[in-house]
């Protein structure tokens, strides 16, 4: 080769592309066959759902899966269409060795927190598992009252497939309670927003004011309880 | 019925309600009547339609709550859910009956009774 010019070798198109596209993909199970060989046989994932809405419960689920199973279709629940998740759900539950779901009601959230709230009803959710897990994979966070070992993983619900099993079973269960309040409450639409805090349900709470169902103690609606109060 | 109890009753379908979807269970309707009888809750599990009585107590000064559906009670539930077999043609569908029995002031609050009682199948 001559000197000079040090050679450049020209990106191409077909490399560059989506070259990170696959970034979160890994072995839904490399987590769980690591906890096997450290000899644990009882591997639970939990999940919540509903830390972020202005309404509603929060929803944890805890799943402890058959080893070295994979159920088709199964990635965190924000990525399943809501069709395919009531789907699962069934699988889920019929699959598991066993599962657990809890709940932490408005009040629960309002008078803990909701760090504090969410972590009671993955309590409650391990509470009801039988037989009881022997190691926990947790979604970036960690249980302090509860003496089991413990992996809190970051975009858990992407990476674990016990994880993201339970991530459904919370995001369903939840949406079926947010039906319910539909029902009770309809003036806010739930049924569409499961109680975030969209543009809409923002629009609706202004107009109707908050309900039972409502969260006093999140932003917008501590702010509108103040402006009344004024 | 006092507005007190009344409310007391509602309470404790919402919470038994969402006990039940802790339980994997999908409410499909609340509070069915027919002229014959009435359920607090109908729900899908496990392929099986089943119909649910809510009982409230705030204590267990008058027994436990779950004694309380008497056989009146249970024929006034099976009439209702024929009713309602018939007018969403589910006789193909397995059905069952359960009791959630609900006490504020025991420690461990709900409790669900699965298959508290059975059709009589010569009724239908």
């Amino acid at each position: 080769m001559s000197r000079g010019r040090p050679q450049v070798r020209e990106p191409h198109p077909a490399r560059t592309a989506d070259l990170f596209s696959n970034e979160l993909e890994c072995d839904p199970l490399f987590f769980e066959r690591l906890s096997r060989d450290a000899g644990y046989t009882r591997i639970a994932g939990l999940d919540e759902a509903g830390r972020g809405p202005l309404a509603g419960p929060v929803v944890a689920a805890a799943v402890v899966l058959p080893e070295g199973l994979r159920i088709p279709g199964l990635t965190d629940s924000k990525q399943v269409p809501e069709q395919r998740r009531e789907r699962l759900f069934d699988v889920i539950r019929a699959q598991a060795v066993c599962y657990g779901i809890g709940i932490a009601d408005e009040q629960t959230i309002d008078a803990v927190n909701i760090l504090q709230a969410t972590i009671l009803a993955m309590e409650r959710a391990l509470q009801a598992l039988n037989p009881q897990p022997d190691f926990l994979l947790l979604d970036a966070l960690s249980l302090p009252r509860v003496s089991l070992p413990q992996k809190p993983l970051i975009k858990g619900d992407c990476r674990s497939h016990s994880i993201a099993a339970a991530s459904i079973l919370a995001k369903v269960t939840r949406d079926r309670m947010m039906l319910e309040l539909h029902e009770k409450y309809p003036c806010y639409n739930f049924k569409k927003h499961k109680g975030y805090g969209t543009k809409e349900h923002l629009l609706l709470l202004q107009k109707h004011g908050p309900c039972d169902a409502h969260r006093k103690t999140f932003a917008p609606i501590a702010q509108m309880l103040r402006g009344e109060a004024n | 019925m006092s507005l007190l109890t009344k409310l007391l009753g509602q309470a404790g379908e919402d919470r038994a309600a969402r006990f039940l979807m802790t339980q994997g269970y999908r409410i499909i309707e609340r509070n069915y009547r027919t002229r014959s009888g009435e359920i607090d809750l109908i729900a899908l599990h496990d392929g099986a339609v089943v119909f649910i009585e809510v009982k409230t107590r705030t204590s267990d000064a008058f027994g436990a709550p779950e004694l309380a559906v008497n056989p009146r009670k249970q024929q006034r539930m099976v009439k209702a859910a024929l009713g309602y077999i018939k007018y969403k043609k589910l006789h193909q569908v397995p059905c069952r009956f359960d009791v959630v029995a609900i006490t504020a002031a025991a420690e461990k609050e709900v409790e669900l009774i699965k298959n508290a009682f059975e059709m009589d199948r010569t009724d239908l």
